[in-house]
């Protein structure tokens, strides 16, 4: 947030000023002098410009990283012609005893889970042909079992004395119920079918990117107004698009649904330039990779082709896979999104908190004074970590509770801080001014006094950021945060030290935390050094 | 301080309060709630936590139960079909049979127990079986929450005349419910003085009816019997069994004798009560019948019977007492037998043939296997099975049981007499057989239970009765009846249930008991009205809690071993300790030296390599630094320098004292490494700040001036006043280091307080949870005063004496 307001005051300073800007008539706004000092410690600025990476790498994880293809030409399955090899059976409808009605049942063999059968197949037994059903089976996505109720085709397997069947299947594909013979594309709808609202926000707010870029920088070279201002409005645009197709998407029937599981296409088909998917960078998925599964890949395998069932099984994993054959590099990537998601929701939560109880404390002194002062200290006695793991345990592991969780008991120190600063503040002779002028203690405390003593909170920002992304990862390496599908860090580091054998699954997601803790503690020691000199190393 | 510590209790509190709630309602109400909890180990924990109480305010003791006591007597007293009809009539509006309770009243006590979909449940006619079985789990629930303050009503309500029978055995059953252990019939240990009214109380009621049922015993016997209490009295065997071989159920009279003998010490009487305890039959009866009979497996059975010993304390539970005559098992065996339990698990052979490999000595692994948390029910049952055919006393038979329960049984009991023969005499004489065939067979054709008490049958005859035992030409009948008689001859086991027909007799009998109960206990039934009045405030949740955290009584784990939670805490500080102390140390010795060089070399090489080096690891996370340490020195074929876990090598009791500190150190590494990186990296930069701060001020300047060398500059002068700030940390440090050591012990699998709040939260083991956040809020506070008092010790001009001179 600081990074965007002041940018004006200081490239107005470097170059030719032909009119008086805002600074040479009020002299230099207390921001700009931040931001001034700020950029004078290289390693702070340096990390500051690493954190628009973080928030790209989470924003565009989705164009980074998917196995849902970005499209594919679904246009060659309408019909073809197989060897299906499988082996036949005459059962009964009411089990063993009655014999009510007999049906023959195709179990068709070598149908990889990725690979749906067609809902009608036809069958050649003795030079006659015989319509097949799918057998549907629940909670499974690909059948492959055939049955018929056709007494001649009953009657002709019972002539054969081997249950053996090899037959040629005649396979009409009517499953898709979009037009075949048309691009679709997976990965769009995917965006709008996500298992945690904070990844579909992140979705919605890549959608919202580049609209709000364009936006920004055209009204930034047109208006007058927005002149110089441009980072700002791109913020504001940014989050009120995202905001808006979140809201949008939600709505009930306009979202697309997400079909990808019932894609039809075989290794054979592969042959068939059309059928190619076009895949993101790194074509594996974040917690559901049912089609390419490789339990416990140490870093750069890659699956051989004559196992791989799908055009992106042969990509390399870069950082291996985890014992459920999920891709540890997509994982990680999406684990940004937990983690700054964690991140600054908590710490605004308890930013929040804080600061309102810590102005009220110091404002109105008293009992109420008292009162606050003493839930300080009492939160403050127990230790934090132990405490957030209790409540986030006995309450229930989840993503939001970790964040209110952690804002409900991060506030104390805030509190602290923003109290004494108060203290100062509320005998200063702005505010008996305006106290003379008839201001209501509400708007006093809010419009006056907070913005003044703002920035012992803000300078705690950052680190707070570093130990909430350290505490959630924390909390699931222990097993009480997120769970394993889930793609989060800490829940790698859990599956990680299940087994030192898979070493990647330690080594990576603790290099990421750490650079993220980095990044944030060395924004946090220059914030602390330009908004509190005194407290300069 | 008060306040704070008052401060500490209510955030323990309203954790405590996130807990879940009874179990056995979220699997009626199908929540899918499952915390590995059966009903009884959670009635005892709630009990224990005084969690049945309201949570701050009581008025229990000025409410009216009547109206609620004539719901439960209705609901317990008849069966289920009937209360399903009832439901029947409620949903269609019909008028309700005359002893059940109207609409309107039914829906007013419906809402206390607040079933889950209770009017969607009663529209649907499919679903009132389910409702009726909600409907009683809730009501039982209800009950056992309102606990001594309903009893009272209860009472005055089985007084009078207008109950009907169905009435009196629900409100028997209700009553069950509400109160906890009534009739005490033996001393607790140690024993008290004040218990003895009580005990003698029960005792006196029991022989008030049975004494007609004892022949007063002859000079000979009476004189032998003084002989032998002697010796008992000087004989420690722990066992009772043992320790009273010997006596038999007619000698009963002598030690009630001795139990109301008034000259006797308190130790005797109390030993007497243990003896007759274990040869009378269950002293006072005071429940008429279980309520589901059918669904109470056997697994239940052993399992209340296992919870309900312990609980009591009375012989301090039938494993504890027993695990010293066994040797532990060997590893080996141990591998052989999970091999052999793996089997079992899935032969479906019949129990002597699939667990014909298991032998007596085996069984600390059964009884592991029945005890443990993670076991399920199959093989908690299966391992109960296998217990009572290798324990030394095998459960007692019940004709209402099924076949092939007391095929089971007999199974159990031909085998304990194989192993137990050499106990009893070689043979029975001639005479004697013919004499006792002839009862035997009189004993046969009698089909009363009443009568069968009066065969003659000593213990000398055991053989008689263990041939007829094991011979395979005897009948089922004549092998139940020789399990019975042997059951004489040795203590019988507590007996869970009853049989659920119950006539006038019985019923009388079981209201005298409870009246006999309730004049016994009165004054908590019916407190005065200052005890009235203090329970309002006094006897609350929050209450109780507050005077259990205040007085550090943490009470018993919730896991199965029903440790105390303090002795469990206290094991895991002493692990811990050292370890945070070694941490600190290291924080200390090494931090406040680097910060200072960096200090006085400001700004050159040496000060930014330690700068940045500290920063790094100040970015970096104790558990990341732990499991990186695990992964790099500790695992893997080239460089295994460090031990992956634990604090001690296996074995280490048997090394000397300095090989014992040397592996203990040597396995202090990583974990000292992981809890002091984060705070080391922070003190460094603390103590290179506040260095910086006191070396800028003008008495260093002065000091210099005056040509005091630099290193005396240093660490004369600056030092100690660059302390102060450092110190403070000391207080910050802890709570991190406590909340870390969470994970760090995780990692390293160190039994520590850290590890110990892990596994109380797996184990959903709140009393030892709640403690421990206590405990550490307390460590926390402790250490702030310490700071303070360190305040003191470096910087003279701070004083907490005299409140003038301190600003």
């Amino acid at each position: 947030m600081s990074d965007s307001n002041p940018t004006e005051p200081s490239s107005d300073a470097d170059g030719p000023a032909p009119a008086p800007t805002a600074s040479e008539i009020y002299g230099e706004t207390y921001l700009s002098i931040v931001w001034r000092q700020f950029t004078k410690n290289k390693m702070a600025f340096y990390s500051l410009m690493i954190l628009p990476i973080l928030f790209l790498i989470a924003i565009f994880a989705p164009l980074i990283a998917s196995n849902h293809p970005l499209t594919y030409y679904d246009g060659q399955l309408v019909q073809f012609t197989d060897e299906i090899s499988g082996h036949w059976a005459i059962e009964n409808e009411g089990g063993e005893d009655e014999v009510e009605e007999q049906f023959a049942l195709f179990s068709v063999k070598g149908v990889s889970p990725t690979v749906k059968l067609a809902a009608k197949a036809e069958i050649e037994v003795d030079g006659t042909t015989h319509e097949l059903v799918i057998v549907p089976e629940k909670g499974d996505r690909s059948p492959s079992r055939y049955r018929s109720e056709d007494a001649d085709l009953i009657a002709a397997l019972e002539r054969q004395a081997e249950h053996q069947i090899s037959a040629t299947v005649t396979i009409e594909d009517q499953v898709l119920s979009s037009p075949v013979g048309t691009r679709i594309s997976p990965w769009l709808r995917w965006l709008f079918n996500q298992a945690e609202i904070h990844d579909y926000v992140f979705n919605m707010s890549m959608l919202a990117f580049f609209p709000a870029l364009v936006i920004s920088v055209l009204w930034g070279t047109i208006s007058r107004f927005a002149r110089g201002k441009t980072i700002g409005i791109f913020f504001v645009t940014f989050l009120g698009l995202t905001i808006l197709l979140s809201i949008l998407f939600l709505l009930p029937g306009i979202h697309p649904e997400d079909r990808y599981g019932q894609r039809t296409f075989t290794t054979e088909e592969f042959e068939n330039p059309h059928q190619h998917g076009v895949y993101t960078i790194i074509p594996f998925g974040p917690r559901d990779d049912a089609d390419t599964p490789s339990n416990k890949k140490p870093p750069g395998y890659t699956k051989p082709a004559n196992e791989a069932a799908d055009t992106n099984d042969t990509y390399p994993h870069i950082l291996g896979t985890d014992p459920t054959g999920l891709d540890v590099l997509t994982r990680l990537i999406y684990g940004t999104r937990v983690a700054l998601t964690v991140g600054f929701v908590a710490v605004s939560l308890y930013i929040t908190i804080g600061v309102i109880l810590g102005a009220i404390a110091g404002y109105f002194g008293g009992w109420v004074d008292i009162l606050i002062s003493r839930a300080i200290e009492v939160m403050m006695l127990f230790p934090a970590f132990f405490l957030i793991l209790t409540l986030v345990a006995l309450i229930g592991p989840n993503i939001y509770v970790i964040m209110v969780v952690f804002g409900l008991t991060g506030w104390p120190r805030i509190a602290r801080l923003i109290r004494g600063e108060v203290l100062k503040q509320r005998n200063i002779d702005y505010v008996a001014s305006s106290k003379s002028l008839g201001a209501s203690n509400t708007r006093i405390i809010f419009r006056h006094i907070i913005p003044n003593s703002l920035s012992p909170a803000l300078v705690s920002a950052p680190f707070g950021i570093a130990s909430a992304v350290v505490t959630e990862a924390g909390l699931s390496l222990l097993g009480f945060g997120l769970a394993s599908p889930s793609p989060s860090w800490g829940v790698l580091l859990n599956q990680g030290n299940q087994e030192f054998s898979l070493w990647w699954l330690i080594v990576f997601p603790s290099i990421a935390i750490f650079i993220t803790v980095t990044v944030f503690n060395l924004i946090g020691n220059g914030l602390r050094d330009a908004m509190d000199p005194r407290l300069r190393v | 301080m008060i306040p704070t510590l008052l401060g500490i209790t209510i955030v323990s509190f309203c954790v405590m309060q996130l807990s879940p709630g009874d179990p056995i309602l979220q699997q009626f109400d199908a929540q899918g709630g499952q915390s590995g909890q059966n009903r009884d180990a959670y009635l005892i924990q709630m009990r224990d936590l005084k969690t049945d109480r309201p949570l701050l305010v009581n008025f229990r003791n000025y409410y009216d139960y009547h109206q609620d006591l004539e719901m439960g007597a209705y609901l317990f007293g008849v069966d289920e079909p009937a209360l399903v009809a009832y439901f029947t009539t409620l949903a269609e509006g019909e008028p309700v049979p005359e002893d059940a309770p109207t609409h309107a009243e039914f829906l007013r006590f419906e809402k206390l127990l607040a079933v889950k979909d209770f009017e969607e449940s009663l529209g649907d006619k499919e679903r009132h079986e389910k409702l009726a079985k909600q409907v009683l789990a809730h009501a039982e629930s209800y009950f056992q929450r309102q606990g001594n303050f309903a009893v009272a009503d209860a009472m005055d309500m089985l007084q009078s005349d207008s109950l009907s029978a169905n009435q009196t055995v629900g409100l028997v059953r209700v009553i069950n419910l509400l109160v906890v252990e009534a009739a005490k019939p033996t001393y607790s240990t140690p024993p008290k003085e004040s218990e003895t009214e009580k005990v003698q109380a029960v005792w006196d009621l029991w022989w008030e009816r049975e004494a007609e049922e004892f022949e007063p015993l002859t000079a000979t016997r009476t004189s032998e019997l003084e002989q032998k209490w002697q010796d008992i009295l000087n004989r420690t065997e722990p066992d009772p069994f043992e320790r009273f071989s010997g006596i038999e159920p007619t000698d009963i009279p002598f030690f009630h004798d001795l139990l109301f003998a008034d000259d006797l010490p308190l130790e005797e009487r109390a030993l007497a009560t243990g003896v007759l305890n274990l040869l009378a039959p269950r002293p006072l009866k005071l429940s008429l019948g279980s309520q589901s009979d059918e669904t109470k497996t056997f697994t239940q059975k052993w399992r209340t019977w296992w919870t309900r010993e312990q609980n009591l304390g009375r012989i301090d539970g039938w494993w504890p007492r027993r695990v010293k005559y066994y040797d532990s098992l060997s590893d080996e065996r141990k591998t052989e037998l999970k091999a052999l339990w793996a089997k079992a698990l899935k032969s479906d052979a019949e129990p002597p043939v699939r667990f014909e490999q298991f032998k007596p000595s085996d069984i600390p692994f059964l009884a592991g296997i029945v005890t443990s948390n993670e076991s399920t029910n199959e093989e908690q049952s299966l391992a109960a099975v296998a217990l009572n055919l290798l324990a030394p006393i095998p459960s007692t038979i019940d004709r209402s049981d099924s076949e092939e329960r007391q095929k089971e049984t007999i199974l159990g009991w031909q085998n304990w007499w194989k192993r137990q023969q050499g106990t009893f005499s070689e043979s029975v004489s001639a005479e004697r057989t013919a004499k006792l065939e002839t009862e035997w067979k009189a004993v046969l054709e009698t089909s009363s239970d009443a009568d069968r008490k009066f065969i003659e049958f000593k213990k000398a005859d055991a053989p008689f009765v263990g041939s007829k035992l094991v011979s395979e030409s005897s009948s089922l009948e004549e092998k139940i009846t020789a399990i019975e008689l042997l059951k004489k001859v040795h203590a019988p086991l507590p007996q869970p249930t009853l049989s659920p027909e119950s006539d006038e007799n019985e019923r009388d009998e079981v209201v005298r008991n409870w009246l006999t109960v309730y004049e016994l206990d009165k004054k908590t039934f019916e407190p005065s009205v200052g005890g009235k009045l203090y329970s309002i405030l006094g006897d609350t949740q929050y209450a109780h809690m507050l005077w259990r955290l205040v007085t550090f009584q943490f009470g018993k784990s919730a896991l199965k071993t029903k440790e105390p939670v303090s002795g469990k805490i206290w094991n895991a500080f002493v692990v811990s300790a050292p370890l945070m102390l070694m941490a600190q140390m290291v924080i200390y010795f090494i931090a406040v030296p680097l910060g200072i060089t960096c200090a006085v070399n400001r700004n050159n090489l040496i000060d930014r390599s330690i700068s940045l080096s500290v920063f790094a690891l100040y970015s970096m996370p104790g558990f990341i630094a732990g499991l990186f340490f695990l992964l790099f020195f500790c695992y893997g074929d080239y460089v295994r320098w460090f031990p992956m876990e634990r604090l001690h090598s296996p074995g280490a009791e048997e090394l000397g004292f300095v090989t014992y500190a040397i592996d203990y150190l040597w396995h202090c590494v990583g974990p000292v490494i992981c809890l002091s990186i984060f705070s080391l990296a922070a003190i460094v930069m603390y103590a290179r700040t506040s260095m910086l701060d006191v070396i800028g001020q003008d008495f260093i300047r002065t000091a210099r001036a005056k040509g005091v060398p630099n290193w005396l500059v240093i660490y004369k002068h600056a030092f100690r006043n660059s302390l102060i700030p450092i110190l403070t940390l000391f207080s910050n440090i802890l709570p991190a280091m406590l909340g870390g050591s969470v994970l760090i012990e995780y990692i390293f699998s160190i039994p520590g307080m850290g590890r110990l709040g892990w596994e109380s939260i797996y184990n959903k083991d709140y009393p030892t949870l709640m403690a421990l956040l206590f405990i550490q809020a307390i460590l926390v506070l402790v250490s702030i005063l310490i700071t303070d008092l360190l305040y003191v010790l470096v910087d003279p001009r701070i004083s907490y004496g005299d409140q003038s001179k301190s600003s």
